[in-house]
Parts: structure tokens; C-alpha cells; sequence
């Protein structure tokens, strides 16, 4: 645990002050069966065991059982209900709002804006400028799953056909893993995102790239690859702003060269794993819906050279 | 406090007529279809005790898996059936039959009754138990164990 804003280091405090009270709890408690435990032995082994009578150790009982436990309980009630208050809503206004959709298995991210053409939509990775409260709404596309990302904020869960709301800051620049907290099916372990939190005016130029839509390059090679991925079924399932693939059921690649990883956060993002990832994903992230590709060596050349484009 | 009524043993008539309708017979049938609420809790408890072996050998392989990153001990299927049969064997075989298993013993010793309340029902309720669970792990022998979580959240539950 090495919280990295406000709020993760006051849930960091609580979940040691939790720690502990339980330790103190169980070594008392282990010590308040042990004693009597071994004097009774001894005493039975003696033949000197006093007789039980009806009502001895009451006060055992309504002091220890009842008194003590409910104190314990009430401070810990407090002080979670106090912690829990703070770190829920942002001290201040956010800065800007980002839409989370979980998918089966992996994040879809979106940066809305008033103007429909400046909107954003990315996959796996959030930026964020560092020390700004951003607000979180995030949603389900499929089943239950929750956003987490420990070192900078609790849990929130996503339930299908709800909206949760929710936020988060860094405090320190850094990129921050974050992993799908609910169970959600065979891949659910694969199912990572990294934030990367930059300081202001980093972050103002990695969306005002993230707004301009795929580079149109000039490189032939580029070119025959963009025409392939239009032509074969990547176009059915993945957008490229600016071209002819609008398919909404995996992540966008309008700028998929400027993420750090793939397949949410399972595979780093290198010319090898990408080639290895068009062809047959299924070795990789079994299950995952993007089926086993039949390309060409040379289709696969092409596309790969037009995907590295997507800055 | 009330007092105690006195204990007053039962005429030479009605002592035969109890053990005729509380006896298990030693046969097969009686065995199987015997209500006395000390055999029926010890079973509850042997049975239970078995299904806690088991969960907790699924819990040793969950282990193995994830004692380090990357580990390609079981499959992304079988590891998803294993973590969900762990979760229902503790919950539903192990943690509330073990109780039924001490209660069906204990409780009509320290009420001082003949035995459980509607003690035939209460037989059946242990040989839903055993067979729930055989049931449930036949499953496994097909490789078709679920697989969804011991919570079963919907909609990821929901036949695809």
C-alpha cells in the first residue's frame, strides 16, 4: 500500500486502524479463553474445581459480552462512517468528468465535451492532470464489475443499468494500475487499465491529440493496411475516427499507438505482441470476443504499419 | 423458575410402544430410514467435515495458482470452476450443514425432548444434503463444474 492521494492514504489509516483493533481483540480473547481454560484444568486434575452455580460470571457476560463489544463496535462504526464521508465526494469542484463503461473485458473511456466533434473516446488508459479532482460516471455494457484503482481511490462498483458516480485525484504524477474488483467472468483477472496522471499541460496536449482523428500518412504501405482494415471484419468491431470503421464492440484505435498495453493492461504494446494479438488473440485471453484472424503475411504487414501510425 | 415436573417412568405398556415407533431396526432400510436425531447429526457432521476436505483442496490449488504471477497451473475455466465450487462447498456444505450437524445432536439433549420437531422431515433433510452435494460435484466429473462466482450475481449468471 503506497497511497498516492488524500483519500487513499485516509482508507490506507482506516484499514490499519481496523488491522489493529482485530489483532488487539483476538490476542485478548486468546488470552481470556487460554487462562481460565488452563486454571480449570489444573484445578479439575487437583479434584479442587469449584462448583458452577446458576449465575456466576454474569458480569463476564454483560460487561465483556455486551459493554465492551458494543464500544469497540461503535468506535469502529465512527470512524469507517467518518472515513467513508470524506473520501466520497471531492473536497473541491472537479476539474472535468470521465465516462468509464466495464466491458467484458476490458474499459471503454470516454472524455465528453460540449462540442460533439472535440469528445474523446479511448480504451485501458485514463490521463489525468495531477492534483485535479476528476469526476468518475461509470456504467456497465454487460455484467457487474467495479473500477479500482488502490493507490489512488476506494471501489466503486458498476451495476448493470445504473449510473455510479464517483472520483478520483493523484496527488503525485505517476502511472497507477487499476483492475476490475467484481468478478465478472472468465477473464476477469485480465482486466486492467493504467491511469497516468501528468502534470496539466502534458495532459492538455495528450487530449488535444487524443481529439484529432487517425493521421492520414502518406506511406504506401500505411495505406494498403488502412484499406485492409477497413476491408476485413476489424472494421465490424473497432472505430477509427476518420475512416470507415465504426464497429462498436471492441475498444476505439483512433490512437491505439500511444497506449502503453493491450487486451486491458494483459500484454505490453509492442509490434510482436500486436502481431500476436491480431492472429490469434484467443491463445493469449482465451475467451476474449475478438475471434482467431485469417490474414496473409502480407495483410498482416500492412496493418501493422497503418496501426503504428495511430499516435 | 418453574419447578420441574418429576420424572415419572413410563408404564411396561408405553415404553414398548416408544421403542417400537423410535428403535432404528438393523437393516438396510433402517438404517437408511432411521430419524434418531444422534445418528442423523454425526452424519451431518462426517459428511460435512468431507466436503470441508474438498474445499479445501480447491482452496490449495486456487493457492498453487497464484503463488506467483503468471502461472500456468490451471486454465483460466478451471481455475473459475474451482474458486466457485471452493465458495458454495464452504458456504452450503460446510459452514451450515456443520451446524446442522452439532444442532440435530446437541439440541434435543439439552431441551429434553425425544428428538428433532418433525423428525421425518428432518431425516429427508439430511439425504438432500448428501445427494445436493453428490449432485453438485458430478458436475465436475464432465469438466462442466459452474463456473460464475459462489454469489451468482446476475446478469453475468444469466444462460448465454
Amino acid at each position: 500500500m503506497r497511497p498516492a492521494s488524500e483519500p487513499a492514504s485516509q482508507l490506507a489509516h482506516l484499514g490499519w486502524l481496523l488491522t489493529f483493533i482485530a489483532v488487539i481483540v483476538c490476542a485478548a480473547m486468546a488470552v481470556l479463553v487460554l487462562i481460565p481454560g488452563i486454571r480449570g484444568w489444573r484445578a479439575t486434575r487437583a479434584g479442587t474445581a469449584p462448583a458452577v452455580h446458576r449465575g456466576d460470571g454474569e458480569r463476564w457476560i454483560v460487561v465483556g459480552g455486551i459493554i465492551v463489544p458494543l464500544a469497540i463496535l461503535l468506535v469502529v462504526f465512527v470512524v469507517t462512517a467518518e472515513t467513508l464521508a470524506k473520501t466520497s465526494h471531492p473536497p473541491t469542484r472537479a476539474s472535468f468528468l470521465i465516462e468509464v463503461t466495464g466491458h467484458q473485458w476490458w474499459w471503454e473511456v470516454h472524455y465528453p465535451s460540449p462540442d460533439l466533434q472535440q469528445n474523446v473516446t479511448t480504451a485501458n488508459e485514463i490521463h489525468i492532470p495531477v492534483g485535479e479532482p476528476i469526476a468518475l460516471r461509470v456504467q456497465s455494457a454487460d455484467v457487474a464489475h467495479s473500477f479500482w484503482v488502490p493507490r489512488l481511490q476506494g471501489k466503486i462498483d458498476i451495476i448493470p443499468g445504473q449510473v455510479n458516480t464517483f472520483w478520483i485525484r493523484a496527488d503525485s504524477a505517476g502511472v497507477y494500475r487499476g483492475q476490475c474488483a467484481e468478478f465478472c467472468g472468465m477473464q476477469h483477472a485480465h482486466m486492467a487499465m493504467q491511469v497516468v496522471a501528468e502534470p496539466r499541460a502534458q495532459f492538455d496536449s495528450w487530449l488535444a491529440q487524443q481529439r484529432q482523428p487517425a493521421a492520414a500518412s502518406g506511406d504506401s504501405l500505411a495505406l494498403a493496411g488502412r484499406a485492409a482494415f477497413e476491408r476485413q471484419a476489424c472494421s465490424l468491431c473497432h472505430t477509427v475516427q476518420g475512416t470507415g470503421a465504426h464497429g462498436k464492440m471492441g475498444p476505439d484505435l483512433t490512437h491505439v499507438a500511444s497506449r502503453m498495453m493491450l487486451a486491458a493492461g494483459t500484454i505490453p504494446n509492442t509490434p510482436g505482441h500486436l502481431a500476436g494479438w491480431i492472429m490469434n488473440s484467443q491463445t493469449i485471453k482465451p475467451g476474449n470476443d475478438m475471434p482467431q484472424m485469417y490474414l496473409d503475411g502480407a495483410s498482416l504487414h500492412a496493418i501493422m504499419a497503418y496501426l503504428a501510425t495511430l499516435h | 423458575m418453574a419447578a420441574t415436573a418429576p420424572y415419572s417412568a413410563p408404564t411396561a405398556e408405553t415404553a414398548a410402544k416408544l421403542d417400537e415407533i423410535w428403535r432404528t431396526p438393523h437393516t438396510i432400510y433402517g438404517r437408511l430410514a432411521t430419524v434418531d436425531h444422534k445418528i442423523i447429526g454425526i452424519r451431518y457432521l462426517v459428511t460435512a467435515f468431507l466436503f470441508l476436505i474438498l474445499g479445501g483442496l480447491e482452496a490449495a490449488a486456487m493457492r498453487a495458482q497464484l503463488a506467483q504471477p503468471d502461472t500456468h497451473l490451471l486454465s483460466p475455466e478451471a481455475y473459475n470452476q474451482i474458486f466457485t465450487m471452493h465458495g458454495t462447498t464452504m458456504i452450503f456444505w460446510y459452514a451450515a450443514p456443520i451446524l446442522s450437524g452439532f444442532s440435530n445432536y446437541l439440541w434435543p439433549l439439552l431441551l429434553g425432548s425425544r428428538d428433532m420437531a418433525l423428525p421425518r422431515v428432518n431425516a429427508l433433510s439430511y439425504w438432500l444434503f448428501l445427494f445436493s452435494g453428490v449432485f453438485l460435484y458430478s458436475s465436475a466429473l464432465v469438466g462442466q463444474a459452474p463456473d460464475r462466482g459462489w454469489f451468482a450475481y446476475a446478469p453475468l449468471t444469466e444462460l448465454k
